[in-house]
């Protein structure tokens, strides 16, 4: 015989337990922390209508007999909006060449006087042609490498290119280099800036490991990089009031295994520079890197103890005044406070190769992703979706890579994923999957990417249910939103 | 689940349930493991799988042995739990992917007024220049 019925079921949830305390999400990109009790109370359907939790827990979505399906219907929609858009990351390899001898090079670069792996214009015009083709509002181009600047005529071949076929096309067109910035020269940048061209530089920390993990003979990148970076700050400042978007520079760092002990001098590091966050990232043993992960490679347990560290250190230099991000954190943080998408390619569901980024190479064939290129380059031309001299925008959509990595990166059809607290904010990689575990599904129970994902969301949870952390979190997404483009 | 070991012939052996794994996970599971072991099915129970495994390269230790033997399992066990998620989240799993495929695979719309062929050329005349320009090297610099 059935029992009472209860008066406030709960709708389909995630738990996690943490830190004493029960960690409830769904679907929707809620979440809440629930006391023991509350959590009993919660999964039995006692909770009673009328108390201050049982109206959150309602106003959240898990309450399942009082669900509000219009609402949630269009968190929903906004949270994936990626879903009803297309490609709009491209990514350009303009050149394989570089001049700096990486220890992890995950651009799989070549020697800087190999000249037969430069993008021609040709290749160049018809990338430009392909993404147009394409569906998305949105587009970024993304320059790339090796280091792009070695291929500059093409660089900036694409950059009027592309302004110039957007004036007819009208989408949000944004354009952006990835440089090691030792070859910018003064026309260079002044292009660069008159074209609104953002400039994201490569920086690792401290002059010492910058340069250790980043050889460029015997000159220090460190300080050329720098250099730069003052100069295009000092740019920006000096056009008041501003006739274009001038942007802030911004850095990407990569964390090897010489970067670990240095997790304070990193972020001193970028503050001294005058920047305004910090983007951690760990290594992915994917192409190069994987071949040499034994030396500069490490576990999920130290990278998420190094992240620890570096946050906890990024949020009291916060708390003391100092406005200071941490880029990772502040994606995850939009997806949990605001359930909104970053376009945060990595981390998302399915991830973003194909339906989201495309990757061209210099010699016109195109990739799900750049990790895609990169085990490409290594021999293995399984994320290959077709070329832009031999294929059409749609032949590119139905190629089975295309599909494949859509399919493998549904956290829905994962196992460990579909049950997990985190699934409403986290993603897979498929090519990292195929390069450390042998397929594209992947075993996430001993994935790597997996382990380190879960780490950090452990621990901006844990810190989200502190006030004061949470607070900061906030801070960093009302600066975003204040400075996002128009 | 059953897994042994012989060390004489250099092979391990595990046994499947028939009622908890389907053939498509163990199939599955076979071919991933082909880099790294020669495997077969052997004559079978009624009611079981059972596969041999052979390292593909390096001593059949029984370290090593144990290690293919329970990596296997593992696997067979991961791709026996993706395709009951499969059948359980199916529904939801069609809509999201033909969603975000059907998305992505729509035509952009037509320019309106594309570059001009000539304009286009212009700007790639310029670009081929500045290449002959720096010597052939595409950067001004040396590298």
């Amino acid at each position: 015989m059935a029992g009472p019925k209860p008066s406030a079921a709960a709708a389909p949830f995630f738990v996690r337990r943490l830190g004493g305390k029960y960690l409830v999400t769904n679907e929707w990109g809620y979440h809440h922390f629930l006391s023991g009790r509350s959590f009993a109370k919660l999964r039995a359907g006692g909770l009673r209508p009328g108390s201050g939790e049982w109206e959150e827990l309602q106003r959240k979505g898990f309450i399942g007999t009082h669900l509000d399906f219009q609402g949630l219907a269009r968190d929903f929609r906004i949270k994936n909006n990626f879903l009803w858009s297309g490609p709009s990351l491209h990514i350009f390899v303009t050149t394989l060449r570089c001049n700096h001898a990486c220890l992890y090079c995950q651009s799989s670069a070549v020697a800087g006087s190999r000249r037969g792996t430069n993008m021609s214009v040709k290749a160049a015009r018809a990338s430009v042609d392909m993404m147009f083709s394409g569906p998305s509002r949105n587009l970024t181009i993304e320059f790339q490498g090796g280091e792009p600047l070695l291929n500059w005529p093409v660089v900036s071949f694409v950059v009027r290119y592309a302004r110039r076929r957007n004036e007819s096309d009208s989408r949000n067109l944004t354009l952006s280099l990835v440089t090691n910035l030792t070859l910018m020269d003064s026309d260079k940048l002044d292009f660069l800036q008159e074209h609104e061209v953002s400039i994201c530089a490569s920086l690792d920390g401290p002059a010492a490991l910058h340069d250790r993990n980043r050889p460029w003979g015997r000159k220090s990148s460190h300080a050329v990089a720098l250099r730069w970076l003052r100069e295009i700050e000092r740019r920006r400042l000096a056009e008041a009031p501003p006739k274009r978007r001038i942007f802030k520079p911004s850095t990407l760092m990569t964390t090897s295994r010489y970067s670990l002990p240095f997790w304070r001098q990193i972020v001193d590091a970028h503050l001294d520079a005058g920047l305004e966050g910090v983007f951690l990232r760990p290594l992915s043993p994917i192409g190069y890197a994987k071949r040499v992960w034994g030396e500069i490679g490490y576990g999920a347990r130290e990278y998420v103890d190094f992240y620890r560290r570096a946050l906890d250190y990024i949020l009291e230099i916060n708390l003391r005044g100092r406005p200071f991000v941490e880029r990772m954190a502040a994606m995850l943080a939009m997806k949990i406070l605001r359930r909104n998408d970053p376009n945060f390619l990595d981390c998302r569901s399915p991830c973003g190769a194909g339906i989201g980024q495309l990757a061209y190479n210099y010699d016109g064939d195109v990739y799900t992703c750049d990790e895609g290129r990169m085990v490409a380059q290594q021999g293995d031309r399984s994320f290959r979706v077709g070329n832009v001299f031999t294929h059409t925008y749609q032949d590119l959509a139905a190629s089975p890579a295309w599909r494949g990595c859509c399919l493998a990166s549904l956290l829905d059809a994962q196992p460990a994923c579909s049950r997990c607290a985190y699934k409403p904010y986290c993603g897979v990689c498929p090519v990292y999957n195929y390069e450390a575990q042998g397929s594209l599904w992947g075993c996430l129970p001993r994935n790597m990417h997996c382990q380190v994902f879960r780490g950090i969301f452990d621990l901006l949870f844990e810190r989200l249910a502190v006030p004061r952390y949470r607070g900061v979190f906030a801070s960093w997404l009302d600066r975003s939103r204040k400075e996002a483009p128009q | 689940m059953i897994w042994d070991i012989d060390l004489e012939s250099g092979e391990a052996s595990v046994t499947l349930c028939r009622g908890a794994y389907e053939r498509e996970a163990v199939a599955m599971t076979v071919k991933l493991w082909a880099r790294r072991a020669r495997c077969r099915e052997a004559g079978s129970k009624a009611g079981f799988f059972r596969i041999v495994l052979r390292p593909a390269g390096g001593p059949a230790t029984r370290e090593t042995l144990q290690a293919l033997a329970g990596g296997f399992l593992c696997e067979a066990l991961n791709q026996q739990c993706r395709l009951d998620t499969v059948k359980l989240n199916g529904n939801v799993q069609k809509l999201i992917l033909t969603q975000a495929l059907y998305s992505a695979q729509k035509a952009g719309e037509r320019s309106r007024a594309a570059v001009s062929p000539a304009r286009a050329e212009r700007l790639a005349r310029e670009a081929r220049g500045m290449m002959r320009k720096s010597g052939g090297r595409a950067n001004g610099r040396s590298a």
